[in-house]
């Protein structure tokens, strides 16, 4: 297929180009909020991993302190 | 009268002696220890229920987060069909062999009824972006 020439209208042609500038600004807009996204995400990817180890932790101590009780003092 | 109160009080009092006798106690090694053990945790499950506080909010930012760039993306999907109104179409020729396969598939979706199943805003969607694939398909390189 041949590649033909395309016209648009001047007038319309401005708001094209008022569109694309606007289609710009909102990608731009977009981006940024997607970027906002990923660090949140982070940040609770990183509670995740605090919190698991933290439970990790707990455990570790509840079965400390169960060894002790079940080891009593002996006379 | 008298004397039945005071022969039912002497037995509680000789059952509660009972009881005292049998309380028996384990000695526990490491005392200090033990407590810190159990002070530790109970401050960690502290600290984790604060932080589950920031959790929620960092959760429910990231949920308004995730509604503005719908908005967002909506919003870009209008100003590109408003482009696509401003701009003028293009008629384009399909190639024949594209007609035959279309021919094909059309076939066999007649012989393989699908149900139906209740429009939604998904289902808009992929039909959208099938037609816009179809159309860039229609494309000369």
């Amino acid at each position: 297929m041949e590649k033909m020439p395309v016209f648009v209208k001047v007038e319309e042609y401005e708001d094209v180009l008022r569109t694309v500038s606007s289609l710009k600004s909102k990608i731009e807009s977009a981006k940024s909020t997607l970027l906002k996204i990923n660090q949140l995400k982070s940040e609770e990817d990183s509670q995740l991993e605090t919190w698991h180890t933290a439970l990790a932790e707990i455990e570790d101590r509840i079965q400390a302190i169960s060894q002790i009780l079940h080891e009593p003092e002996q006379f | 009268m008298a004397k039945k109160k005071d022969a039912a009080k002497r037995k509680a009092a000789g059952k509660k002696e009972h009881r005292e006798e049998r309380t028996y106690f384990i000695g526990i090694d490491y005392p200090t220890e033990l407590k810190k053990l159990i002070l530790e945790p109970t401050r960690e499950v502290v600290q984790f229920l604060q932080s589950y506080e920031h959790f929620r909010k960092t959760k429910e930012e990231k949920t308004k987060a995730i509604k503005q760039l719908q908005g967002d993306l909506v919003k870009i999907r209008n100003e590109i069909a408003r482009l696509k109104r401003l701009l003028p179409p293009l008629k384009m020729e399909k190639p024949a062999f594209k007609e035959k396969i279309k021919e094909e598939v059309v076939q066999e979706l007649k012989v393989k009824p699908k149900p139906s199943r209740p429009s939604n805003e998904l289902e808009e969607l992929e039909k959208e972006l099938s037609e816009i694939e179809q159309r860039l398909s229609t494309l000369p390189e």
